[in-house]
């Protein structure tokens, strides 16, 4: 990829010379040696021999590293901007020149029709080059300006340095995203790409902790997650795409700066952390160790709640995370060399086979089945296989999730259903049985109108001594209250069909009196009385049944009072029943 | 006062707990088995299912004469004498019997050749056919699912509860707890009417602990356990008032490959090739220094002196009883190699010494005597001429404690002070020392574990309900 950027850039040596020469121009920037070929040409030169140097220099975080360790590869811009001092351009004309130079070659890059995974490496390679030559240059410079001047202090205010770093290289290059933040950890300030990045966020005054997504609440806390001599890789997920960082705190100490503050730099290397997985992954045997590597990892056991196994050709288990062990109550020792197939059923096996066989690259597939546990239980699983290609081997990740609790969730919801199906059958039996009742009630009621209360109203009809029918009309009132509140006591027909004579009979039994007694108290002979309590015990329906004349009275008597009330408004009462 | 309550309770689930349980559920219907781990099982489900026994149906087909006093001579010898030699001639002696227990009631597949482990005077060891203690957890765990014996996992063991005469009535124990985080999960009471079953094995992974008793073994020295191989239910056991035997004993495995981590793979190939089929040797010099039928202790020994870097080397006909070759090839734990001298290459073995080693050993395999080292030359040892030739870096791990807690011949726990039995108080396994003394031979630890777990269940069962 390098060594084709750099046949790239040779082979359109004349065009950039051109437009860096148009643009430098256009900048008002020409002479004293800049816009010169010569210039352009060790300028260039010394980009493509960077561009081609090896892999670490390319690695951001190595370029201090690197300025320290082989100055050679960086010298040539530094003298090359001496030069320009020495023939008068001061150093911010010449900074200005190189800037134009790098942007004519990227503007080169875009225009050509390459991919665009190769153009954005490419471009990411360039840019890489160029920060470390902009670092070089401006360390230099300060280090020049410290050695001219006696009294850096006086003549440039620290926070100007900064300033002029800041705007000169940081927020142009080196590190992807930079970031000041306050002693408190808010940010105060954000780079273009930064803002950028979190395009949809509000950036200045958010505490950074919150905006990195790594779980800390205080600027302590952040320091411990990111210990400023240390480096810390971060992941960050920005519309589905994931973005390894690397994350250094820089204190800013420098005198009369904001106290307590510090630039936070975030280094994109996703490239390169790819780049190491891949490597890892094509290191040695691929079926094992090379998958410790970050994205597994983080992949395989940072996930909770779901089983993963990664399986091998063989269909043998070749990793597990500690969830899978526990779904399948085996240890990893036991799990790992397992045959994949042991762990599931015969349609199970037969599913994954069938999974296997025609699953491409990438290719996710989901299918419930069951699985099997150390002890033979069998349990609900959903079961998602992802095929995953490396050094030509195929290797399969198999996410699994008991739903165990989701199906008894289910089957409970399945049988509250049923049971509330249930009950709604049982509501509507019941409905019908009341519904029944109230028929056989309107009925018992009719057929007692039918019995009881149209003879009474004959016998109203017929009866001509005027308390008489009033004692009947109160009866037939009382009848009515009756049949319409309660309907607990079944309404007494039977007394109401008692003559006069009887009803004084009755009082007399009630009362406790012998046959004999009652023909005496009435004048009559003992067999009629003994006639007339053979018509009661008829009217009353007691025939042929073993209840005591007195003690039904008695209770009737005492539940409603019926036959007192017959005898009162018949005004039979005491002595006066003689006299009428 | 109690949360749960149950006729038995079972620490730990594997072969002794399983057991255990196994054999009290058969009188008794209310039996638990808890587990701190995730998964049942343990250092079980991880071994290599090697079970001793003497007097098998496998040693009478191939005319082995075999004896349980022959077993226990074995033990003694390579335990120096260490011994209880009460409770291991009980190992010896019900052998053949837990053997036969393990085919008929639980239904374990065994190999149907024996394996000669360095150490025993004859071949005595059955291996299961999956090469793994799970070939017998397995069938355990099922059986402990059909007979409703719950296996409560992630369930700690705090301590034990005991009344004023010192009886364990029962244990506290954190549920729901996540191994390795100490405050994980919630205190519960758990009673036990009958008794309290420890069967949690021993404490390699303990770097602390072990340490403490035996300071050789550095941190830097890793173990063939699992990682829940700890010793905190020893030490509740000794507060609880139990006597602690001879917990210096650690025993290394001289097996375990340098190239994996734990028991792995490697071992088994170790076990059943390396060392009776092939030659172990000093890369450094490229000669033998021990009979590799040696038992484990002196094969530590001799590989940990002067800081030997051990390879072991064995032949095409060496290697056709290592079941787990094809596992140990593909995790580069087993190499394999042409020739002898593309193996001393890659090895980095000089190669002349070598070849002399080869050739001095080969020729004392036909004449049938091992004049250097004393290693015992069966009919089926053949010389190491067939290519290809494989080769293991071995490197000692921690892998048994020999030391415990002290039991009688019925596991009852005897007590530190009175030496009598503490009521309602049993134990199995590797938590119980004493057994097999300063070293333990090789496929005596599953025998020791299915036999007093059983015999704990049955005596635990048989215990008035308290």
């Amino acid at each position: 990829m390098r060594d084709s950027l750099a046949r790239m850039l040779a082979d359109a040596v004349d065009d950039l010379f051109l437009a860096w020469k148009q643009g430098v121009e256009n900048q008002g920037i020409v002479g004293d040696g800049i816009g010169d070929r010569a210039c352009f040409q060790r300028v260039m030169d010394g980009i493509l021999a960077l561009v081609g140097h090896g892999d670490g220099v390319m690695h951001p975080v190595n370029m201090p590293r690197i300025i320290l360790d082989e100055p050679s590869s960086v010298a040539f811009i530094v003298e090359q901007a001496r030069l320009g001092q020495a023939q008068g351009v001061p150093f911010p004309r010449f900074l200005q020149s190189f800037k134009v130079l790098e942007r004519v070659a990227e503007e080169y890059l875009v225009g050509r029709a390459v991919p665009g995974q190769e153009m954005l490496a490419a471009l990411l390679s360039l840019r890489r080059a160029t920060d470390l030559l902009e670092y070089a240059l401006i360390q230099d410079w300060e280090r020049s300006n410290r050695e001219d001047t006696p009294a850096p202090q006086e003549q440039l205010h620290p926070g100007i340095v900064l300033d002029q770093i800041r705007n000169e290289i940081f927020y142009k290059g080196i590190a992807s995203l930079i970031m000041k933040i306050d002693a408190q950890g808010l940010i105060t300030e954000a780079s273009p790409q930064t803002t950028r990045f979190f395009s949809d966020r509000r950036i200045i005054g958010r505490f950074c902790g919150e905006l990195l997504d790594i779980g800390v609440t205080s600027m302590g806390e952040i320091l411990e997650v990111f210990p400023p001599d240390e480096v810390r890789e971060i992941i960050l997920n920005r519309d589905t795409v994931r973005y390894v960082f690397e994350v250094h705190l820089l204190p800013l100490n420098l005198e009369g700066s904001d106290a307590g503050g510090s630039i936070l730099l975030l280094n994109d290397i996703t490239r390169i952390a790819d780049d190491r997985l891949r490597f890892e992954m094509q290191a040695g045997d691929p079926g094992h160790e090379q998958f410790n590597s970050e994205k597994m990892r983080s992949a395989i056991f940072q996930s909770v709640g779901e089983g993963i196994l990664l399986v091998d050709q063989d269909l043998e288990v070749v990793k597990a995370n500690h969830r899978a062990c526990e779904i399948y109550g085996l240890s990893r020792q036991n799990l790992i060399g397992t045959d994949l197939l042991a762990l599931t059923d015969q349609a199970g096996a037969e599913k994954l086979s069938e999974f296997f066989g025609r699953l491409i690259e990438g290719q996710r597939l989901s299918e419930e089945m069951t699985g099997l546990y150390v002890d033979g239980r069998t349990f609900p699983t959903r079961t998602t296989v992802t095929r995953i290609d490396y050094a030509g081997k195929r290797f399969w990740t198999i996410i699994v999730l008991d739903t165990t609790e989701e199906k008894a969730l289910e089957n409970r919801l399945r049988q509250e259903k049923q049971q509330t199906e249930e009950m709604n059958l049982t509501l509507k039996n019941v409905l019908r049985s009341i519904e029944g009742d109230r028929r056989d009630f309107e009925n018992r009621i009719s057929s007692k109108i039918g019995t009881a209360i149209m003879p009474m109203l004959e016998k109203i009809c017929k009866e001509a001594q005027p308390s008489v029918r009033r004692s009947y009309l109160n009866l037939l009132g009382d009848q009515l209250i009756a049949l319409t509140s309660g309907f607990d006591t079944e309404l007494d027909a039977g007394l109401l069909k008692l003559s006069r004579t009887e009803i004084e009979v009755c009082r007399l039994i009630q009362g406790g009196f012998s046959s004999k007694e009652i023909g005496d108290a009435m004048n009559l002979s003992f067999e009629t009385v003994q006639t007339h309590r053979k018509n009661i015990r008829k009217k009353l329906n007691l025939n042929g049944k073993n209840i005591n004349l007195h003690a039904y009275l008695a209770s009737r008597a005492c539940e409603n009072g019926a036959l007192q009330e017959v005898r009162r408004e018949r005004g039979m009462s005491g002595g006066d029943s003689r006299k009428e | 006062m109690w949360d749960e309550e149950y006729d038995i309770v079972i620490i730990g689930s594997g072969f002794a707990g399983l057991a255990a349980a196994l054999e009290a559920r058969k009188t008794c219907s209310s039996v638990v088995v808890l587990e701190k781990m995730q998964v049942p099982g343990g250092n079980s489900a991880i071994s290599g299912g090697l079970v001793a026994a003497a007097g098998s149906p496998l040693q009478a087909e191939e005319g082995i004469l075999d004896s349980p006093e022959l077993m226990l001579d074995d033990m003694l010898r390579a335990g120096l004498d260490y011994n209880d030699p009460e409770l291991a001639r009980i190992v010896a002696e019900k052998s053949t019997e837990t053997l036969l227990w393990t085919i008929e009631e639980l239904g374990v597949q065994f190999k149907q050749t024996l394996s000669h482990l360095g150490g025993h005077s004859v071949p005595r060891t059955y291996n299961t056919t999956n090469t793994s203690g799970s070939g017998i957890t397995r069938p355990m765990l099922v059986k402990c699912r059909e007979k409703g014996i719950p296996i409560d996992l992630k369930t700690l063991l705090q301590r034990f509860i005991t009344d004023e005469q010192g009886a364990v009535l029962g244990v506290e124990v954190r549920r729901g707890y996540v191994f390795p985080h100490a405050g994980s999960g919630e205190s519960r009471r758990i009673r036990a009417r009958k008794a309290v079953i420890l069967a949690t094995g021993g404490f390699s992974q303990d770097k602390a602990f072990r340490r403490i008793q035996n300071p050789i073994l550095s941190e830097n020295i890793e173990s063939t356990n699992h990682p829940g191989a700890t010793a905190e239910s020893l030490v509740a056991a000794i507060r609880a008032g139990a006597t602690p035997v001879q917990l210096s004993l650690i025993q290394l495995g001289p097996w375990a490959s340098r190239d994996e981590e734990g028991f792995g793979v490697g071992s088994m190939f170790s076990m059943l090739a390396g060392f009776p089929y092939g030659v172990l040797i000093d890369v450094k010099t490229g000669r033998r220094f021990v009979n590799e039928l040696s038992d484990r202790k002196l094969l530590v020994d001799a590989m940990l002196n002067t800081g030997r870097e051990s390879l072991a080397i064995v032949d095409q006909k060496g290697v056709r009883y290592a079941s787990t070759l094809g596992k140990c090839l593909k995790r580069g734990v087993v190499k394999q190699f042409g020739s002898i001298e593309e193996l001393s290459q890659v090895n980095q073995v000089p190669l002349a010494p070598l070849l002399e080693t080869i050739r001095v050993y080969n020729s004392s395999v036909k004449r049938g005597v091992d004049e250097e080292f004393g290693k015992p030359i069966p009919e089926d040892l053949l010389p190491i001429e067939e290519p290809p030739f494989y080769s293991i870096r071995l490197i000692s791990k921690v892998h048994h404690c020999m030391g415990g807690i002290q039991i009688n011949a019925r596991a009852q726990v005897l007590d530190i002070e009175t030496h009598r039995l503490i009521q309602g108080f049993y134990a199995a396994g590797e938590i119980t020392g004493g057994i097999h003394g300063a070293s333990r031979l090789g496929s005596n630890a599953i025998t020791d574990c299915l036999v007093f777990g059983r015999i704990a269940g049955r005596n635990a069962a048989q215990d008035p309900s308290r």
